[in-house]
C-alpha cells in the first residue's frame, strides 16, 4: 500500500470497489482534466471547483466504474432495474406484461431480473395473467431454471421477433399469424442502455478506444473481462458494456486481482525499443491518435512525442503511420528484398494457423513474422513489389481478434491505398494481397494461398 | 496550417519529363507532415511507387527522396542544395509556397509540385482536415462570434443566410455545415446575436486578392537601423 498524500494505489473513476488492502480514492469523471503517465504510474490531473484548486492524483491503476444510462422505451412504463415491489406484491389482478429485448437485445442479467419479478408476481397471485415478451431468453446462473418454474407456473412467453408488436401507454397489441392480443396491465420493460453521460471526453483524457456504441471497451478477445486497450486502465458496468451486468462478481474479483498485481511491479511487453527522434518528429499527434494502446503522450520538455515502454504493447503502428519517420525499433532490420512471392504473417493469427496446418502453407515463400501487420510500412510494400518479379501477401487477423485493436484495420487501410495507386498507374494490384484470418483457419490459409497464386499468375 | 493533398499518382506520373534520369522527392517536414501527404513518410513511400512503375515498364530512373524541415525558408533548403542540383527533376512535396521557393532559389532546376495546396484549416478528427481560413487579410471573428463568415460560408455572405440553407447543411454540398447556422448557434451560447443585427458594411477586399499579389514586412526589421 502506497502511504504518501495524493498518491494511491488504485483511482476510481465512479464508484469504488471495497477492498480494505488497496489505498484507493474515487473521483467523478467531470472532474478529470487530463492523465499522463502509464500503468504502475499514472498521473491524474483534476480540476478546480469550489474551494479546490487544481490539483494531481498519482496512482498505480485507474479503474472506470460508472452506472449506466437507462432510459426506457416508454416513458409511463416501470423498469426492470427498479424496485418493481408496487407491482409484485399483493393479490394484484391487473395483468403483468413483461418486456425484454426491446427493440436491441437485452443482457442475460435483464433476462434474469425478468423472470425474477415473473415468479414474485405469480408467488403472490395465482390467479394473475402473466405475459412475458422477448426476442432471445438469454442464460447465466440459474436462468434456464427460473425459465422451467415461469413455464411450468404459467407465465405465457411470447416472441415478438416471430409477431408484431405495439406499445403505447394504453397498452400492448400483439400480432401473429395465430394470435391476436390486446393488453392491458402493468407494463414492465427491460431498459436500454448505454454508456454513461461523458464517456466520450472521458476516453479522449484518457486516450482509450471506445467501441461503436460508446463503451470504453472495445469487442475484443483480449480485452476480456474488463480491460481496456491501455494497460492499468480497467472498465466495469457501464464503463464497459451491457454484458458487464451479467458477470458482475467475477468482474469485480479478476480486476482486484490484477490491481494487486500492478503493485508488485509491471514488465514490459517485449524486450524492443521504441523510440522518437526529437529532431524529427514535428508534435503532429499521429502516432498518439493512432495508438491502440494509449501509450504515446508529448513530452514538454523536448517538445516531442514519447512512448512509454510499459504502455507499449508492441504494433509498431506508430512507426508504420509516423508521417515524419521519426520513430525507430531496435528490432527493425534492412531486409535483403529477394524475387518471389512474400508474406508478412501476424504471430497472433496466421504464425499460429500455419503451425496448425498439416503441410506448411507457406514453404518456399520469404516470411516475415510481425507482432501485428500494422509493422507494414507503405513504402516497403513497393519496394518489395520491386524486388523482381515478386508478389506481397499480407496475413492479418479479423477485427475483433486483433490483439492490436485497430492494428490490422489500419493495415487494410494502407494496403488499400496502396492498390489503389497501383491501379492508377496500370501496375497489377493483385499481386499485393490483404488477407484476414484467425489462428484456426488453418485450412482457408492453405485455400486462399492456392486461389490467389492462380489469380497472380494468370 | 496550411493543408495538402498528395496529388493523383497518375497525374504526377504524367508530369515527370519521359527523359528524365534521375528524380529527387522532397517532403516538407511542417504543414503538410502534419496533414500526413507531403511529409517524409510520403516521399519515401512515392519513390518506392514510383520506381516500382519504371521498373516495371523497363527504364531506370534513379529516384531519391528526402525532406526537411520547411520549403519556405532558405536555410533549411541550404542542407539539400547538392542534392537538388544532382538531379534532373525535383518533385515537391511541398505547398505550393514551398514549390515556389524551391523555384526562386534554383531557378535553372526543373521543379514540379507532387501535392496541391487545398485550404488553411484544422484537423477535425484522425485524418481529415476542415477549412477554416481564406487569408483574406482582414480578420472579422470578432464580430461573428468567431466562426469565419468568409471561409465557412460558401459565399462569404457577412449579413445572415441564404435561402439555400436546410436543416443546417449548405445548398452547394449536403456534406458542408452552413457556416451561418454555425455563426447563430454560437452566438446564441455566447449571449450576442444582438450583435448579428447590426448591419455589415460591404467587406474591404483590396486586403484579399483583389488588391493584387500580396507582401509585407516587419518594421522592427525595417527602417532607421535596419535594412
Amino acid at each position: 500500500m502506497s502511504g504518501s498524500q495524493n498518491q494511491y494505489d488504485v483511482v476510481y473513476i465512479g464508484q469504488p470497489l471495497e477492498d480494505d488492502s488497496l489505498n484507493f480514492t474515487s473521483i467523478e469523471p467531470e472532474n478529470l482534466a487530463g492523465c499522463r503517465g502509464e500503468i504502475g504510474d499514472f498521473t491524474l490531473k483534476l480540476k478546480a471547483g469550489g474551494e479546490e484548486a487544481e490539483s494531481k492524483l498519482s496512482t498505480a491503476s485507474i479503474v472506470i466504474n460508472l452506472p449506466y444510462r437507462e432510459e426506457l422505451p416508454l416513458e409511463e412504463a416501470d423498469s426492470l432495474s427498479g424496485d418493481l415491489s408496487h407491482l409484485l406484491e399483493g393479490e394484484n389482478e391487473k395483468p403483468l406484461i413483461i418486456i425484454q429485448d426491446y427493440p436491441d437485445l437485452s443482457p442475460a442479467a435483464v433476462s434474469k431480473w425478468g423472470l425474477e419479478a415473473a415468479l414474485k408476481a405469480r408467488e403472490n397471485s395465482e390467479q394473475r395473467d402473466i405475459y412475458y415478451f422477448y426476442k432471445a431468453m438469454r442464460f447465466m446462473e440459474e436462468n434456464d431454471e427460473l425459465y422451467e418454474r415461469a413455464r411450468s407456473q404459467e407465465v405465457i412467453f411470447l416472441k415478438h421477433d416471430l409477431g408484431e408488436l405495439n406499445i403505447d401507454k394504453d397498452g400492448v397489441e400483439y400480432k401473429r399469424e395465430d394470435i391476436e392480443l390486446e393488453l392491458e396491465g402493468d407494463l414492465v420493460m427491460a431498459p436500454r442502455l448505454s454508456p454513461a453521460q461523458g464517456t466520450e471526453e472521458l476516453a479522449k483524457k484518457l486516450n482509450i478506444e471506445q467501441d461503436e456504441k460508446g463503451y470504453l471497451q472495445k469487442n475484443n478477445v483480449y480485452l476480456q473481462p474488463t480491460l481496456s486497450g491501455k494497460r492499468g486502465v480497467y472498465v466495469l458496468s457501464g464503463a464497459r458494456g451491457p454484458n458487464a451486468l451479467t458477470y458482475q462478481e467475477e468482474e469485480i474479483s479478476y480486476t482486484l486481482t490484477e490491481l494487486k498485481r500492478n503493485l508488485r511491479g509491471v514488465e514490459e511487453i517485449d524486450d524492443e525499443e521504441r523510440e522518437i527522434d526529437d529532431q524529427k518528429c514535428i508534435v503532429c499527434y499521429t502516432c498518439q491518435r493512432v495508438c491502440p494502446h494509449g501509450a504515446v503522450q508529448r513530452d514538454d520538455e523536448l517538445n516531442s512525442m514519447t512512448i512509454m515502454d510499459k504502455a507499449c504493447q508492441g504494433c509498431n503502428l506508430c512507426i508504420s503511420r509516423c508521417p515524419a519517420g521519426a520513430i525507430t525499433r531496435s528490432g527493425e532490420e534492412e531486409r535483403e528484398l529477394s524475387a518471389g512471392t512474400q508474406v508478412i504473417i501476424c504471430e497472433n493469427s496466421a504464425s499460429i494457423a500455419r503451425d496448425k496446418a498439416e503441410n506448411d502453407p507457406l514453404q518456399g515463400l520469404e516470411v516475415e513474422e510481425v507482432p501485428c501487420v500494422s509493422t507494414v510500412k507503405r513504402e516497403n510494400i513497393f519496394s518489395r513489389l520491386a524486388a523482381g518479379e515478386s508478389e506481397v501477401l499480407v496475413l492479418g487477423c479479423i477485427s475483433e481478434a486483433c490483439k492490436h485493436l485497430t492494428g490490422h484495420d489500419r493495415c487494410e487501410q494502407v494496403i488499400e491505398k496502396a492498390k489503389d495507386d497501383m491501379q492508377k498507374l496500370d501496375l497489377d494490384d493483385s499481386r499485393l494481397q490483404y488477407h484476414r484470418l484467425s489462428p484456426r483457419m488453418a485450412q482457408d490459409l492453405s485455400t486462399f494461398l492456392q486461389e490467389w497464386k492462380g489469380e497472380v499468375s494468370t | 496550417m496550411i493543408v495538402g493533398k498528395r496529388k493523383d499518382i497518375q497525374e504526377i506520373k504524367d508530369m515527370l519529363p519521359e527523359d528524365m534520369d534521375d528524380l529527387l522527392i522532397v517532403g516538407c517536414g511542417t504543414c503538410v507532415t502534419v496533414s500526413l501527404d507531403g511529409g517524409e513518410r510520403e516521399a519515401k513511400s512515392l519513390r518506392d511507387l514510383l520506381t516500382l512503375y519504371y521498373r516495371e515498364n523497363g527504364s531506370e530512373v534513379d529516384i531519391n527522396a528526402d525532406a526537411i524541415k520547411r520549403q519556405c525558408d532558405d536555410e533549411f533548403i541550404d542542407e539539400i542544395e547538392n542534392e537538388i542540383e544532382e538531379n534532373d527533376v525535383v518533385l515537391s512535396l511541398a505547398c505550393g509556397v514551398g514549390v515556389q521557393h524551391l523555384a526562386i532559389r534554383f531557378p535553372e532546376q526543373v521543379i514540379l509540385p507532387g501535392l496541391n495546396t487545398t485550404f488553411y484549416g484544422r484537423t477535425s478528427a484522425t485524418g481529415e482536415w476542415e477549412e477554416m481560413c481564406h487569408g483574406c487579410g482582414e480578420c472579422v471573428l470578432d464580430r461573428f462570434a468567431g466562426v469565419c463568415p468568409v471561409a465557412r460560408c460558401s459565399k462569404s455572405l457577412l449579413n445572415g443566410p441564404c435561402g439555400g440553407s436546410e436543416d443546417g447543411k449548405c445548398e452547394v454540398d449536403d456534406d458542408i455545415d452552413c457556416g451561418w447556422e454555425l455563426i447563430y448557434e454560437r452566438a446564441s451560447e455566447l449571449d450576442m446575436l444582438d450583435r448579428l443585427l447590426e448591419y455589415e458594411p460591404p467587406k474591404d477586399w483590396t486586403t484579399y486578392r483583389d488588391g493584387g499579389v500580396r507582401s509585407h514586412k516587419n518594421p522592427e526589421f525595417f527602417g532607421s537601423g535596419g535594412e
